[in-house]
């Protein structure tokens, strides 16, 4: 709040003032008083009006700065009445009563809008449940009537699976209670069970598939890394080239495991490297092949890994290869950390 | 010895299917259609293993395992397609020895039971045997006349597949998918030099012509 913007906004009030002043002095300079007399009459009241001015402006002025400060701290800030003092001014309880409303009407909408979303949630989860079922039968009949149609059927059914996986954990991601366990977790048959997830996808484009023994234990949920190294395998297999190879290998150190995920597929443009785990990216891989890419994948990937203390890199050369590497915690302080 | 495996699914589809898998796969399963009283026959049929789906009718699979806990220490199997933490400590805190998410991969199914087999109830050297061959399947080693041969893990598997699966004729396709499920990533070239190998090792201890190749088709012993 400035002054000279507070006297700019009572610019009416002083100008009929001004008009008054000089009005009063042509009358009482009429009835024959004297000049020096008249003006201390009019010096006196202009006084006591800036007094009043300066004392109302400089209330005020305290006034909004406590509110000010107030809504600041406050983290919900449209809870502000809620808080305040109620004011003792006459124009300002209506201005506060008419505030109140409005919040009213504000907290009733936000608590509507988070109950339709904690519905719409559970609603998920549990089609998701639901949508398992058919999936589970779908697949046991493959396994046990093997043809070369049901093979097909199978790979969609696959891809089908993985859709569903990224919805659960979409709505999972900005979940308050934590849906994971992070234990000791040998990486190893995760990485297996990924590959032979993807099988009928891998055999069927012939993708040579090369993983190290031995890729070593992390502090992790078994879940959740395994989700993620879904999205990078799918992605290695969609986005491959000619002869498509997949190395899998790790790298340990004092406090993490990093687990390397290596392609020679079609790699990103260095211009849109930095972008790739955006959600909605697809970037120009995604348009021009028409590979029906989301930009969900790999933001979903990003967003896991920092929720169970993981980190996630990206390294590309286009028309090379791609590597993705995972920094996974080796030893229990991340865990203790949490726990604090 | 046939192992018995009780299932424990209110899905009709997932429950036959399951069946066939877990029969082929050289179990004896017996499933549950009624579920009231279901720990009673749980009791009656006294399973090897159970595997035992959440969502139940009426009582849920918590609240079975809980019960079959308080008489038997079969090892018991949660299969589910909730797959929350919650669930999975759930499923272990009421005595589930292992959990397995819906839909499940079915490679991953077979391997954990048999994994829980073989920790529950160990066994001597299990053998196959076909024309007078005998495959030693833990030590992966194949007698024929009292002669000996090592076979690597690949070649042992292949074989093993194909003794399985004797007198039909298996596509190529198929045996590669069987090692994948085994987690050996191998392709179609890596086959045929594995079947090439198998021959020749074969024949050193005088095996001819076990292993047909039917052109387009596969492999058939």
């Amino acid at each position: 709040m400035k002054f000279s913007k507070y006297v700019l906004q009572r610019i009416n009030y002083i100008f009929i003032y001004v008009i008054y002043c000089i009005a009063l002095f042509g009358f009482l300079k009429l009835i024959g008083n004297h000049s020096l007399e008249i003006f201390i009459v009019l010096a006196t009241s202009t006084i006591l009006l800036i007094g009043i001015f300066l004392f109302d402006f400089y209330k005020k002025k305290k006034q909004f700065k406590e509110l000010n400060q107030l809504i600041d701290n406050l983290e919900q800030k449209y809870l502000i009445t809620e808080v305040m003092t109620k004011p003792y001014k006459l124009e300002d309880i209506e201005v506060y009563n008419i505030m109140k409303k409005a919040n009213k009407s504000m907290i009733e909408e936000v608590s509507k809008v988070k109950r339709n979303q904690k519905e719409y949630k559970e609603y998920i989860e549990s089609w998701v449940h639901e949508i398992k079922t058919p999936i589970t039968s779908s697949m046991l009949l493959y396994e046990n009537h093997k043809t070369e149609i049901t093979r097909k059927l199978n790979t969609y059914m696959q891809e089908i699976n993985n859709y569903v996986e990224q919805v659960l954990f979409y709505a999972r991601l900005d979940n308050v209670e934590n849906d994971y366990i992070i234990q000791k977790t040998d990486l190893s048959p995760i990485v297996g069970n990924v590959i032979s997830k993807n099988k009928n996808l891998l055999i069927q484009n012939e993708v040579n598939i090369d993983i190290s023994e031995n890729l070593g234990e992390a502090y992790t949920d078994a879940k959740w890394i395994e989700f993620i190294l879904n999205q990078i395998i799918i992605n290695s297999i969609k986005y491959r080239k000619e002869n498509p190879k997949i190395k899998i290998y790790s790298q340990k150190s004092e406090n993490n495991v990093c687990l390397y995920i290596e392609d020679n597929g079609i790699g990103i443009k260095e211009s849109e490297i930095s972008r790739v785990f955006e959600k909605g990216f697809t970037g120009s891989n995604g348009r021009i092949l028409g590979k029906k890419s989301t930009g969900i994948g790999l933001y979903l990937c990003k967003n896991l890994s920092e929720k169970i203390g993981a980190q996630i890199q990206i390294e590309s050369k286009l028309n090379e290869f791609t590597t993705i590497k995972l920094i996974l915690p080796s030893n229990e302080t991340y865990k203790t950390v949490r726990e604090m | 010895m046939k192992r018995k495996i009780l299932i424990i699914e209110d899905d009709k589809e997932v429950r036959e299917e399951l069946e066939i898998l877990l029969e082929n796969a050289g179990y004896e399963v017996e499933t549950i259609t009624d579920f009231e009283d279901v720990v009673e026959q749980v009791f009656r049929i006294n399973p090897h293993l159970i595997l035992l789906d959440v969502n139940l009718p009426g009582k849920s699979g918590y609240e079975i395992c809980t019960k079959i806990r308080m008489k038997m220490k079969t090892p018991i199997i949660f299969v589910t397609s909730k797959n929350s933490a919650m669930d999975e400590l759930n499923g272990l805190t009421v005595g589930g020895d292992d959990y397995i998410e819906k839909p499940y991969n079915v490679p991953v199914l077979l391997a954990r039971i048999n994994k829980m087999m073989k920790r529950v109830y160990p066994e001597e050297n299990e053998v196959l045997e076909y024309k007078g061959i005998t495959l030693e399947i833990l030590t992966g080693a194949l007698i024929y006349n009292e002669q000996k041969i090592e076979l690597t893990r690949n070649e042992f598997k292949i074989l093993y597949y194909l003794f399985k699966n004797a007198g039909k004729i298996v596509p190529r396709l198929d045996i590669v998918e069987y090692m994948w499920n085994n987690q050996m990533f191998i392709d179609d070239n890596t086959l045929s030099v594995n079947i090439t190998r198998i021959r020749e090792k074969l024949a050193q201890i005088g095996i001819e012509n076990l292993i047909e190749t039917r052109r387009g088709q596969g492999y058939k012993v």
